[in-house]
């Protein structure tokens, strides 16, 4: 891990303006949450985290992976002794910085997560790192915005759509991401059973792996060799 | 018009070539066939299970649908302006016959007709013209449409570069929003709410017997925005 590269990448975000947009989307997440009757609000914050600020990496790393490919600081950046693992882990930490630290507002200021708030911190976290591999692989791919618009909501439709698995097949549907990172969310921890909560975080860290994976060599084949 | 053309021929080119583009054609069917299909399927299964048919909201979900078609066409065509800027594409085109203006003019221009075929055909399908009559219609379906180039001025008026593009356009959920805490929501604080471009159009049906009133409000609103943002917009391309 390069902390160094890690550290640029977060102030050239809160430049482009994420910590603002998220700031003021938090805002209203949480005014929203407050109106929500206390005995739906666990679930909807979840729904709020599961379709939008665990993800939010794999929106954003497209736009700065093609801005950086455009701008062509990718072909001269590989060119440095910097690996190419330092230079993906570096979008991913700075990405689930912001992911995890909105996550938290929106779950604990109106106490819809506080009795799963570690189960959530884990769900949060390992959802970022696997989407926004996912979105650093569809990067490297593309070359126009709409593009990796496109490729996203394709990607993003694939891993959403076990979720209609975690009604009819719930225990085989947690093998996929999101039904994993809702059950951590929505099933009280002293519920959830540890043979359950394991197979989710497993689950979870499996697919961060494929996506690690499907990000690395996605780069070696489109950026690198260029 | 014959400079224009060649550009927007290569546009409808464009629409093989950009997955996006290609999306946001089909889109407005999907829109309409959730609006025909989904919302009674959805209420049946409520009205079973629930004992609670949606059908009173079906009105407001359809303002709903139809106005995310224009954002959406206005946002792919405003994220192919912000690449062609990045690219330095719009200093090409300035030097041709069809200038900075005229490029601009097809970026608004086809999105606009696009998003206004696309209403017409939403309201006449789900049933509009039952409260509305045809100029009605007509007017609310063009202020609909310059929702659009609205959200192109807005990305190339604000964004500096792609990746503030992305930031910005999720801050258009935001004004989605406005419709949803208008409706749901008692109070007179909601007249804030008319600050919002989208607010004008939800009143305006919600309210048939006060339709031309919110019209003409909505049509000043959103003149007054485009020609702001198209202001700063080129200003910011100097």
């Amino acid at each position: 891990m390069h902390l160094k590269l890690t550290k640029y990448d977060i102030i050239a975000q809160y430049r482009q303006g994420f910590y603002l947009v998220y700031g003021i989307i938090t805002v209203i997440y949480i005014f929203i949450l407050f109106s929500v009757p206390v005995e739906a609000r666990q679930v909807v914050t979840a729904y709020f985290i599961v379709s939008d600020t665990s993800i939010l990496g794999m929106v954003f790393v497209g736009a700065m992976v093609l801005l950086e490919k455009q701008q062509i600081i990718l072909q001269s950046l590989f060119i440095t002794p910097l690996k190419l693992t330092d230079y993906l882990w570096s979008k991913v930490v700075s990405l689930t910085v912001i992911a995890v630290l909105v996550s938290s507002f929106i779950g604990f200021v109106p106490g819809g997560m506080l009795s799963n708030w570690w189960l959530m911190l884990i769900a949060v976290l390992l959802s970022s790192v696997f989407f926004t591999f996912l979105g650093l692989g569809i990067a490297a791919r593309v070359s126009t915005l709409n593009g990796y618009i496109a490729g996203i909501v394709l990607g993003g439709s694939i891993a959403g759509f076990p979720i209609a698995g975690y009604f009819f097949f719930h225990d085989l549907s947690l093998i996929f991401p999101v039904n994993a990172a809702i059950e951590l969310m929505v099933v009280q921890p002293e519920k959830l059973g540890i043979l359950n909560g394991t197979m989710c975080v497993l689950s979870l860290f499996i697919w961060c792996f494929i996506g690690y994976a499907f990000a690395k060599k996605q780069f070696e084949k489109s950026v690198i060799r260029y | 018009m014959a400079n224009y053309s060649q550009l927007i021929k290569s546009d409808f080119r464009n629409i093989g070539r950009d997955p996006m583009l290609m999306m946001a054609s089909i889109a407005p069917v999907l829109l309409i066939l959730v609006a025909l299909f989904v919302f009674t399927l959805v209420s049946g299964l409520t009205e079973k299970h629930l004992n609670f048919p949606l059908a009173q909201y079906f009105t407001f979900g359809y303002i709903f649908l139809i106005i995310i078609a224009p954002m959406l066409l206005g946002m792919v065509y405003g994220f192919i302006l912000l690449d062609e800027r990045d690219g330095g594409m719009i200093g090409y085109i300035s030097i041709t016959p069809l200038g900075k203006s005229g490029y601009l003019m097809v970026r608004m221009l086809v999105p606009i007709i696009f998003s206004f075929l696309f209403c017409m055909m939403f309201f006449l399908l789900t049933g509009f013209h039952d409260f509305l009559n045809f100029l009605q219609l007509g007017i609310l379906a063009l202020i609909i449409a310059t929702e659009a180039p609205m959200m192109l001025l807005f990305l190339g008026a604000f964004a500096g570069n792609k990746v503030e593009g992305i930031a910005i356009s999720k801050g258009f959920g935001i004004l989605l929003m406005t419709l949803v805490l208008d409706y749901f929501f008692r109070g007179d604080w909601r007249i804030l709410l008319s600050i919002s471009p989208l607010w004008w159009i939800e009143r305006g049906v919600m309210n048939p017997q006060y339709i031309y009133p919110y019209l003409f409000g909505g049509a000043i609103v959103h003149f007054i925005f485009i020609f702001l943002l198209y202001k700063k917009f080129i200003r910011r391309v100097g």
